[in-house]
């Protein structure tokens, strides 16, 4: 496996052209973003999780703020972004809080963060700084770039790594094992980091990020599981949680993509698994344990589709309608993405 | 209106100052503040109008708070302050009524004045309109909406709105006082959610980037801060909020609530700076009169636990007062331990009875029962403690002091059976170690030496190296004749323990040879332990009772009782033996009787029950041969019991009795030696010493030697 690594960084070294950024703005149309916003974006700027409670976190709120760019809605923006600065990011390090329950007092019932969400928070920051040449936005992104590289970026092995939290995933918590989640690595957001805060290696850390991808193939079905444990250089499927392939690990796929990835070995498995229809997949059996029937999950794979074999995305998924705040997402930024880089897909 | 910036510490020396409160970070704070310091130049003034209704509005002119300049250093606060540049003191202003209007136009008296007063103190010469509660036309719905918005507080659609005519009309400018407004509402947002997520840093940043919000129109800012201040450790720039808030906020339930949220968080000096602020009422009644109750009672509560800070006599005598007058007992417990841990029991139990007679509680009893433990009145504190032993760790911990010292008194008392039951169950319960330990003592020095033995083992199974446990089971064993026992305790402690090592290797472990070898003793005879009936100490090892002997150890079954007797004590299970014997003597014929008493004697002395040995052997006649063996037997054990006690007179006694029914051993020789030297009858016991020694015994030359040491001159 460690051997794997190696192999799969030097590949991922190389094959890490600069591929050109994606603009994002104006990838989504009102009447799309219209539709995702009534359903999910409250008044006061809160992204609602519906399908987990109607909570809100720090993902939510980047989703929301990075879709609001793209369907270049400023006023929504706005809003989205002065829940997010009041009621999230509020940590003495500068990073956000990841979870908000409207249902208790006080609203943030954990007070640690998730890296994912301060990075999109940073990326849509930077996107909307440069976009709309908004000074405020740009340097909110950049303190948060900064706090995120601070806090959550670590080193092993010569290697930068992306810690899931500031508390709960390093080796304090057991020696010589990290927890890591593949799916934080939102590899389209580093470029735009890396223009926000000069002190941290982004670029290495997406280099790093696509090597543990290349690394984290388990079993027949050659795919990552949502949480993985990373000691001494070699991953395995984390103990501890469900060996699956999952609601985490799904996008992996959607920002390799995004980011620029072409490399059929590196998205062969997600092909794989998406023609046989999007589903939470127990690595161990190579099994399906629950079908994933909403169209944001099968956009995902038409992405790859379209990619890996020029295929169009089938006409079904072309027309976006709200159902669950999660596949939702990923549906605009699957769409957002074809539109912008492949539009003979559609 | 001209003021001259001054730093913080001149400003707040200043009484008649009314400057905001400016927050003076120092160079090198966390990286996590922004290090931020008061710049010299005007001050901006912008106003904070007070306050309610009649009150005249006080103006706070505010010291702005600039970032360092250094580059290499910046701010991490997120959303830096950008209140618009004040306009140049020559300038003429505009004065925007937007605002003004909309308050007026909803009948919101209260903003509506604070909005007046705001503007009256941003421009002196301005006089409000007339025509204020006519609606005026409304000119700009959409901005009208904003205003509506932010008196809604829903301050994140008020920047949707902003932006959506911002892109629809790029040459729109939003009015300098709304965003800053918005600015303002939003850096009180983030702060409190701060606060109350404890993000100390982040509300001290917020604080340091909006002057504005520090202003005694924000007393709950100001708390906040202040808190957050003393969260991280600096309570200096706690004590500089607090004093901002008394030199400068007049509202006196706000003065007051200052203080006493000041009480917990600041030293008695930093807190004896605020109090120096207090204002007198006509009738020379101080404002913080409420307060200083607390502070008394904060006063003794410190000085109960750090001994050398000093109580007032005024303050101590204040909660006295109170003390006595109140129906609640809680200032009366804070006296009784304010003399107990000043070492003043007899006070401190009087406080805590005045407490009683107010409610009863656990904090009273503990409190009780430390006291009368200070007081030398161990049955009286673990009769108090006893209530309340279950009531919480630091119950159970008096009621265990309470009841080791009860055990430990000297002499040892006879103890009811209830009171020796919950000591001994809350000793099991909580695995206390030095409380079966002392157990063990007691039960030693009462003579109930397998109880000891048993107490001992227990405390050694809690708590492994336990040595006075480990000493107490080592002579107990000893004792009993438990000559394995003795050993094996010897061998696990003689490295760490020369006392118990001395046990082992000394005259003691040969002298004590007991005529049947005794195995572990089980505890179980009914007269002896009647002390213990009720405190019965957990079995460390062995089963106690003969039913749940192991079927290891062999069975004895299916046989006569007299039978399974001489089994059971082949097994070395004595105390079951003398039960067969019992059973086998109360159906017997006049043989079996004899047999019966016979065995059961021969039992109870390798059990270590010679008073119940003495008595088997007198329950039915014996053989001449018998009465020697089991009268020999008996007194060697009672001389045995007496040396051990270090009865040595006691000792003669029963060796000479056993002299006149069979020859003395060695060992009973080695005793007799030792007791003579004991009573300082050293001619008898040198005599004996040589009489052994020349028979080759090691033991019996030290003993000379000893001698020696005794007779040299010093």
């Amino acid at each position: 496996m460690r051997l794997a690594l190696c192999a799969a960084l030097l590949f991922a070294s190389a094959s890490a052209v600069e591929a050109e950024e994606l603009t994002v703005k104006d990838t989504v149309t009102a009447a799309e973003w219209a539709a995702y916003r009534d359903r999910f974006v409250d008044p006061g700027g809160r992204v609602i999780d519906d399908g987990n409670g109607g909570i809100s976190h720090s993902e939510s709120q980047g989703y929301g703020l990075i879709l609001a760019y793209a369907a270049n809605d400023r006023a929504s923006f706005e809003s989205i972004w002065f829940f997010t600065r009041t009621q999230l990011l509020l940590r003495d390090d500068g990073l956000a809080f990841w979870r908000w329950d409207p249902a208790t007092t006080p609203h943030v019932t954990d007070r640690n963060n998730a890296s994912d969400g301060d990075i999109l928070i940073a990326y849509a920051l930077g996107l909307a700084g440069e976009g709309w040449a908004e000074p405020r936005y740009r340097q909110a992104g950049a303190r948060l770039a900064a706090s995120i590289g601070r806090a959550v970026v670590i080193e092993r092995n010569g290697v930068p790594l992306l810690l899931p939290g500031v508390e709960g995933f390093d080796e304090r918590s057991e020696k010589d094992r990290l927890i890591l989640n593949l799916s934080y690595f939102v590899f389209e957001a580093l470029p735009v980091l890396a223009r926000l805060d000069a002190a941290t290696d982004w670029a290495a850390l997406g280099r790093s990020g696509r090597g543990l991808v290349a690394a984290a193939r388990f079993g027949e079905t050659r795919l990552p599981t949502d949480w993985i444990d990373y000691r001494d250089g070699k991953v395995s499927p984390a103990k501890g949680f469900d060996p699956v392939y999952g609601y985490n690990a799904f996008r992996i796929p959607l920002y390799l993509a995004r980011a620029g990835e072409t490399d059929a070995d590196l998205l062969g498995p997600f092909r794989a698994a998406a023609e046989a229809g999007p589903a939470v997949v127990d690595v161990t059996t190579g099994k399906p344990k629950e079908a994933l029937g909403e169209p944001g999950y099968a956009a995902v794979g038409a992405v790859l589709g379209c990619i890996l074999d020029g295929r169009k995305m089938p006409d079904a998924l072309e027309s976006f309608a709200p159902t669950l705040y999660y596949p939702s997402t990923l549906h605009l930024l699957s769409l957002a993405y074809l539109r912008e880089r492949h539009p003979q897909c559609l | 209106m001209p003021v001259t910036r001054r730093p913080l510490a001149l400003a707040l020396a200043s009484a008649v100052c009314g400057g905001a409160l400016a927050l003076y970070l120092e160079h090198g704070e966390p990286a996590a503040v922004s290090p931020a310091r008061a710049a010299l130049g005007e001050t901006q003034p912008i106003v904070t109008a007070s306050l309610r209704g009649s009150l005249p509005p006080v103006i706070m002119a505010q010291a702005t708070i600039a970032p360092a300049p250094s580059a290499a250093n910046p701010p991490v606060a997120p959303s830096p302050p950008a209140p618009d540049e004040p306009a140049a003191p020559s300038a003429e202003p505009a004065v925007d009524e937007t605002a003004l209007r909309y308050f007026a136009r909803n009948g919101d008296q209260e903003r509506l004045a604070r909005e007046i007063a705001r503007l009256r103190a941003l421009y002196p010469d301005w006089v409000p309109p007339d025509d204020l509660t006519s609606p005026a036309p409304i000119r700009d719905a959409e901005l009208d909406r904003m205003w509506r918005l932010y008196g809604e507080q829903r301050y994140a659609e008020v920047r949707a709105a902003i932006a959506a005519r911002q892109t629809r009309d790029p040459q729109w400018q939003p009015p300098a006082d709304l965003l800053t407004r918005l600015d303002v509402a939003e850096a009180r947002e983030r702060l409190v959610n701060a606060s109350d997520n404890q993000q100390w840093n982040t509300v001290v940043t917020v604080a340091a980037a909006t002057p504005s919000l520090l202003t005694c129109a924000e007393i709950d800012v100001l708390w906040r801060v202040a808190e957050a201040f003393a969260k991280t450790d600096r309570t200096g720039r706690a004590r500089d909020v607090y004093t901002y808030v008394l030199r400068n906020c007049q509202e006196p339930a706000e003065r007051l609530a200052t203080v006493q949220k000041a009480l917990p968080l600041l030293s008695e000096a930093e807190f004896a700076g605020l109090l120096a602020l207090e204002r007198r009422g006509p009738d020379g009644k101080g404002e913080f009169e409420a307060v200083r109750d607390d502070i008394a009672r904060r006063g003794l509560s410190r000085a109960a636990t750090d001994p050398t800070l000093t109580v007032s006599d005024a303050d101590r005598e204040r909660v006295e007062t109170l003390a006595r007058a109140e129906t609640a007992p809680d200032d009366a417990i804070l006296l009784g331990w304010y003399f107990f841990r000043r070492s003043q029991p007899d006070e401190a139990l009087r406080w805590f009875e005045i407490a009683r007679t107010k409610g009863d509680n656990a904090e009273i009893g503990r409190g009780r029962a430390l006291t009368l433990n200070a007081l030398k009145r161990p049955a009286d504190a673990e009769a108090a403690a006893a209530p309340f032993r279950d009531a919480g760790d630091d119950n159970r911990a008096a009621y265990l002091i309470a009841a080791a010292s009860l055990l430990a008194l000297e002499p040892p008392t006879r103890l009811a059976p209830d009171v020796m039951s919950r000591m001994a169950s809350a000793v099991t319960a909580a695995k206390d170690a030095p409380g079966a330990e002392e157990f063990g003592w007691y039960a030693y020095r009462i003579g109930q030496t397998r109880a000891a033995a048993q107490w001992f083992e227990t405390a050694l199974g809690w708590q492994a190296d336990a040595e006075p446990a480990a000493f107490g089971l080592a002579l107990a064993r000893q004792k009993l004749g438990d000559r394995a026992g003795l050993a094996s305790i010897v061998a696990a402690w003689s490295v760490r323990s020369p006392r118990i090592a001395e046990l082992g290797g000394g005259r003691a472990a040969r002298r004590a040879a007991p005529p049947a070898a005794v195995a572990r003793p089980a505890p179980d005879a009914p007269e002896e332990e009647a002390a213990f009936a009720a405190a019965e100490p957990p079995a460390p090892a062995t089963p106690r009772a003969a039913p749940a002997a192991p079927a290891a150890r062999g069975s004895c079954g299916g046989r006569g009782a007299l039978d399974r007797g001489w089994c059971l004590l082949d097994l070395d299970r004595p105390i079951e033996a003398a039960d067969a014997f019992a059973a086998a003597g109360a159906a017997g014929g006049e043989t079996t009787r004899r047999d019966a008493a016979y065995g059961k004697s021969l039992a109870y002395l390798r059990a270590g029950l010679t008073d119940l040995a003495a008595t088997a052997a007198a329950e039915a006649p014996q053989s001449a041969g018998r009465r020697s063996e089991l009268s020999a037997a008996i007194l060697a054990q009672r001389a045995i019991g007496a040396y051990n006690d270090g009865r040595y007179v006691e000792t003669l006694f029963h060796l000479d009795a056993r002299a006149e029914v069979a020859a003395e051993r060695n060992d009973l020789l080695m005793m007799r030696g030792w007791s003579y030297f004991h009573l300082r009858r050293l001619d008898e016991a040198k005599r004996i010493f040589v009489a052994l020694a020349s028979t080759g015994s090691r033991d019996a030359q030290r003993a000379l030697a000893a001698i020696r040491d005794q007779t040299r001159p010093r």
